[in-house]
């Protein structure tokens, strides 16, 4: 049996009732990119609000930590009276 | 209990004013980061209803990327080399028979799911290098 090849550029005949579901379906997919952009958008917003909110805590446990040191030092290294 | 006053030893903080200050500052921060992180934990919450959200429309993108797929037919059986055109007729009686559509594989119940999503992707790269050609 001779093996059928596709050959570039030759043309497709889709039938009309199926064209009108292909066009249904598309118009879904188009309704699911723009969900999924908007879930997106959303998520951006929360990874953008966690990463500064990451480099206030490094800031704050820094500023703990200075304040602790400074506790620290003067329970250790009292000055004379 | 007398005796123990008079022996014990204390140590003198010289400014016990700026030391207190730190003090409470210090146990003040670490209560903000406290309330952060609940607020955070709140948020990752949401953060997680969304990836679900988006994993679930992804999902129904492929499934309707499929059956887009299937709706067109199959590449396979047209365009032979020898193609003729055929009369307005003969066409209209050929495109009234359905083609057949290619029986899609049922994906392995012991794949996970990334295994699944390799299988799709390399047949669907298989199907690409056809066209490439």
């Amino acid at each position: 049996m001779e093996k059928l090849k596709f050959t570039k550029g030759s043309p497709i005949f889709v039938r009309v009732d199926e064209y009108k579901d292909i066009l249904d379906v598309i118009a879904l997919i188009k309704g699911k990119i723009t969900e999924a952009k908007t879930i997106l958008g959303k998520l951006n917003e929360i990874k953008n609000t966690e990463d500064k909110e990451i480099e206030a805590w490094a800031n704050e446990i820094e500023e703990v930590e200075r304040k602790l040191h400074y506790i620290d030092r003067s329970l250790l290294e009292p000055d004379a009276f | 209990m007398a005796e123990d006053q008079k022996e014990a030893f204390y140590v003198g903080i010289h400014e016990p004013g700026e030391f207190r200050k730190e003090l409470l500052s210090t146990c003040k921060d670490t209560i903000v980061m406290l309330k952060r992180y609940e607020i955070h934990r709140e948020r990752r919450k949401v953060k997680a209803e969304l990836e679900s959200e988006l994993t679930k429309k992804l999902k129904e993108i492929s499934f309707l990327s499929n059956k887009l797929k299937n709706l067109f037919p199959d590449h396979k059986l047209r365009a032979l080399p020898n193609f003729k055109h055929k009369s307005k007729k003969e066409h209209t009686e050929h495109s009234g028979q359905k083609e057949p559509r290619k029986e899609t594989k049922k994906p392995d119940k012991n794949l996970s799911e990334i295994d699944k999503l390799e299988r799709e992707l390399q047949n669907i790269e298989r199907k690409m290098s056809i066209i490439n050609e």
